[in-house]
């Protein structure tokens, strides 16, 4: 018989009850806080659908969240690509250049998003090493202004993101028999159709999830277009904690929030079987 | 595999796309470590002379200190709570049955999904009035709901891995409830748990967003210290700090990655 | 015998009465009664799916029976704890802890008890001497090989004296030559300690070497409960004759009923057989025949005996060493199989030669049909 009725080891008591504390921190610290801040928004002062309305009616709300969506799908879209050639790499090297491949995506996945971004600072700022590259090979005469744009932003985020796209392609690249494309190749395929018709149909869940996992926390993404992006290229989230903390307006932080919530959770929850929670860490 | 002259090209592009690709991941990592052993006032790249004076500042500044053994104090706080909750709730879910234990499964993991700004912003809402704000106690409960679907997740796959005739034995052979849990489910999920335990810590040490809202005047978190200084006060101390900070984070996920290795192979 | 009697006989170590699980509408087992006496090895035997897995877990106490009742040695064990029924088990992959050394395995279900500690270590070596593995005190169940973990498990098994020992497949994950290596040892050492054992197995050979008795399951009920060699020889249905060995089985009417034995219509012609069961089968009644292989005569000639013999055409004939298998088709079409000895005349006849086909009126078991 299957293990359907071996499991049964607690009782439905000791089970509630173990399970209590977790339930109570979810509560307390989640559910709760949520629903009380994101309440605020249809009820502060009085119920009201109001700053509903000033948000989806100012054309310059409008285009922090349109362009927070259009960033998202960029970086979502450059790390696929860039992460692609990668997850195959690791998924076909062996020995010591899979090790290093592997350390270049696990090393930045474990570094701090907020080192990592301290990092892109230096790279792009007026006196930083782009800059002083292109001058000192006599490409530009001035030094260009990177920072502070959206272009920084993009390049900063799909670096910080990339191992997000890589690890869950990698891994449905593995799980291909390595004997699927060997017998394309025998019957006469090209590289490319092989490529096309046996590959990456097969890794299409991991594109996915990647993609999925990318884009979800691109469009919540804080710190990154906080630092490198300034005021010019706000984002929802940089939105939202300006709204709250320089101009004290909450319930209006709390609109945002509720179209953010709604995006990235609903996304979660409509794709959650295709979600696939590799054994990492995402802070953004 | 026969290998024609514009396979061999290709293959070369491929390669070089990749090496350039891998630098661009890897740079920003590496970038730290020679900026901190510059000898200017200035981030300058290559260092013209070789000094640590900006450790020497890191550690011997009161702030910096108090922010580290703050942050230091807080994740181990947070790892110890979470992968209690985390552990003991994993087990109710994998090994018994109770109302609501989807819906807690499923909610459990919303965190990793929810936007950390909605979040600080609402944890902020929440715990002011509280006068939580700032509090030691305040950071464990906000870092532990960001922190304890790690435990959960690493746990969980742990005890799916988990044979269950050891736990019927176990029973069988006159183990109460309590003692099957304590005897054998515990000890054959110690790695899963380390791992989820060390991933609680590197959660909470480097989260950033959270702490930068609930942070107080004077208990402050090595992060908001960070973002504090990168925004106006960007000096190479900060890349001392980051290069203590990537040692000991990828250090600290080396050792949970081998653990949680050996969780799998067992 | 009846439930009240078991106390005060006090021979029947375990027993079973009306034993009820449902899963949803799929009944896992469907009213099972047995008896099993001290110091006998009974075997549940069944083909998978056949709920002889369910009836393990209602004895082990993993699952509560819906109505029914489980007595081990007079107590009414049916709503006991696991952990307090007082069974002994033998785990299919054995189920030895693995952060445990052997020693510590088999000193579990003692600690489990309270047993003192010099106590412990003296039952300990003790049941360990019972299995010959008193040097591998120290080691984890990693360093061991599967026979040495199965002997592992079955120290742990019997070192707390338990009322009764349930094998769930033990030898299941091992090489044929050790698993009837250690077939031999199992017996062996059940004499010795007169344990009772319940063994679960689908392997009808492993069930037919060790049991004093066997009992078959089938979609949840016994089916036959009987010592190997009456299982046998007189299989109570097509499914235990099917099982149990092998055997040819065709549908016929009876013709007429003779005191003891009856005649049937088949297809091919008239047969003489023996009916199984109590039921009385009247003249017309649809039946199932059974005829063991090697219970089957094949002849050139027809022989003159008293059993009807019947024409048939050779298909093929498989050597298989001690006999030879004959594959035959009859008048109607119908299939047969007989072995034969490699010596006869008839092991070496040519495909499409016609020999007459008979067999004895005891050995044509004529089953009412219906009956699985």
């Amino acid at each position: 018989m299957s293990e359907r009725h071996i499991r049964g080891g607690l009782s439905k008591t000791t089970a509630a009850l173990i399970a209590l504390p977790l339930a109570l921190l979810m509560l307390v610290a989640f559910v709760w806080p949520l629903v009380g801040f994101v309440s605020t928004s249809v009820l502060d002062p009085a119920p009201t659908l109001a700053h509903y309305e000033k948000l989806f009616t100012s054309a310059l709300y409008m285009r922090v969240l349109a362009s927070t969506v259009v960033t998202a799908f960029v970086v979502t879209v450059a790390a696929l690509v860039l992460g692609y050639p990668i997850a195959i790499l690791m998924s076909r090297l062996r020995g010591p250049a899979a090790w290093i491949v592997t350390t270049c995506v696990l090393v930045p996945l474990w570094t701090p998003v907020l080192v990592r971004t301290y990092a892109w600072i230096i790279i792009l700022q007026r006196q930083g090493i782009v800059n002083d590259a292109l001058i000192s090979l006599g490409m530009i005469g001035r030094p260009l202004t990177m920072l502070y744009t959206t272009g920084a932003v993009v390049v900063a985020m799909t670096q910080v993101l990339m191992p997000f796209m890589i690890l869950p392609i990698q891994s449905s690249l593995r799980s291909i028999p390595k004997e699927l494309p060997q017998a394309a190749h025998g019957l006469g395929a090209s590289h490319f159709r092989v490529f096309a018709n046996v590959t990456w149909p097969l890794s299409l869940p991991g594109v996915m999830a990647g993609c999925l996992m990318v884009f979800i926390i691109a469009l919540g993404f804080y710190i990154t277009p906080a630092i490198l992006g300034g005021p010019r290229a706000q984002t929802i989230s940089t939105l939202i904690s300006q709204q709250a903390f320089e101009l004290l307006n909450w319930p209006f932080a709390s609109a945002i929030s509720v179209v953010l919530l709604v995006l990235t959770l609903g996304i979660a929850a409509v794709f959650r079987r295709m979600l696939r929670v590799e054994g990492m860490s995402l802070h953004a | 595999m026969r290998s024609s002259a514009g396979t061999r090209a290709f293959r070369l592009v491929f390669a070089i796309c990749c090496a350039l690709i891998l630098v661009y991941m890897i740079l920003p990592t590496l970038l730290v470590f020679p900026i901190s052993v510059g000898g200017d006032s200035y981030i300058r790249f290559p260092p013209r002379n070789l000094s640590l004076q900006w450790y020497r500042a890191y550690f011997e500044d009161p702030e910096w200190r108090s922010a580290t053994f703050f942050s230091l104090k807080i994740a181990a706080l947070t790892a110890i709570s979470s992968t209690v909750i985390g552990t003991a709730a994993s087990l109710a879910m994998a090994r018994g049955d109770f109302p609501g234990r989807r819906l807690l499964a499923g909610l459990v993991l919303a965190p990793l999904v929810t936007p950390h700004v909605v979040l600080a912003l609402a944890l902020y809402f929440h715990f002011a009035p509280l006068g939580l704000v700032g509090t030691t106690f305040g950071f464990v409960v906000a870092h532990s709901v960001l922190a304890v679907p790690y435990v959960v997740l690493m746990t969980s796959a742990a005890l799916a891995g988990v044979d269950p005739s050891l736990e019927m034995a176990a029973l069988n052979l006159g183990a109460s409830r309590w003692r099957v849990v304590r005897e054998v489910t515990l000890p054959l999920i110690a790695p899963g748990i380390a791992a989820g335990a060390l991933f609680a810590f590197l959660t909470s040490f480097d989260e950033t967003v959270i702490s930068f809202f609930i942070s107080g005047v004077d208990h402050k978190t090595i992060t908001r210290k960070i973002f504090e200084d990168v925004d106006f006060n960007l000096t190479p101390v900060i890349a001392a700090v980051s290069v203590v900070f990537v040692v000991v984070t990828i250090a600290l996920m080396v050792v949970a990655n081998m653990v949680s290795r050996g969780v799998k192979r067992a | 015998m009846s439930p009240s009697s078991l106390g005060e006989g006090g021979s029947a170590a375990l027993s079973l009465r009306n034993l009820v699980k449902r899963y949803g509408k799929v009944t896992a087992t469907d009213s099972v009664s047995l008896d099993v006496e001290a110091g006998e090895f009974v075997s549940l035997l069944g083909p998978s799916g056949s709920g002889k897995t369910t009836l393990l877990m209602l004895l082990a106490g993993f699952e509560t029976a819906d109505s029914g009742e489980i007595r081990l040695h007079g107590r009414d064990i049916s709503r006991v704890p696991p952990n307090k029924r007082d069974i002994g088990m033998v785990f299919q992959r054995y189920a030895l802890f693995p952060h445990m050394t052997v020693a510590q395995n088999v000193a579990f279900p003692l600690r489990m008890r309270g047993v003192a500690k010099a106590e412990q270590e003296r039952r300990v070596k003790a049941a360990l001497d019972m299995v010959e593995l008193r040097e591998h005190l120290d080691r984890v169940p990693a360093q061991l090989s599967g026979g040495q973990q199965q002997r592992v498990a079955l120290a742990r098994a019997i070192v707390f004296e338990p009322g009764i020992l349930l094998m769930d497949e033990p030898l299941g994950a091992l090489d044929k030559k050790l698993r009837k290596h250690m077939q031999v040892e199992l017996t062996e050492l059940q004499h010795r300690l007169k344990a009772t054992v319940i063994y679960v197995t689908h392997d009808q050979e492993e069930a037919l070497a060790m049991s004093s008795r066997v009992a078959i399951i089938n979609e949840g009920r016994i089916e036959q409960l009987s010592t190997p060699r009456d299982l046998y020889d007189r299989p109570a249905s097509p499914f235990v004759g099917d099982f149990i060995g092998d055997i040819n089985l065709f549908d016929a009417k009876v013709e007429e009923m003779q005191s003891g034995a009856c005649a049937v219509a088949t297809p091919f012609g008239r047969l003489l057989g023996t009916p199984v069961g109590p039921a009385a089968l009247a003249p017309g009644a649809a039946v199932r025949v059974g005829v063991r292989p090697e219970r089957l005569s094949v002849d050139e000639r027809p022989t003159g005996g008293v059993a009807p013999a019947h024409p048939a055409t050779i298909r093929h004939t498989i050597f298989n060493g001690n006999n030879v298998a004959v594959h035959m088709t009859m008048a109607d079409g119908q299939e047969l199989w007989a072995t034969v000895s490699p010596n006869d005349p008839e092991a070496n006849l040519p495909r499409g030669a016609t020999v007459h086909v008979s067999a004895a009126p005891q050995d044509v078991f004529v089953f009412p049909a219906g009956a699985a």
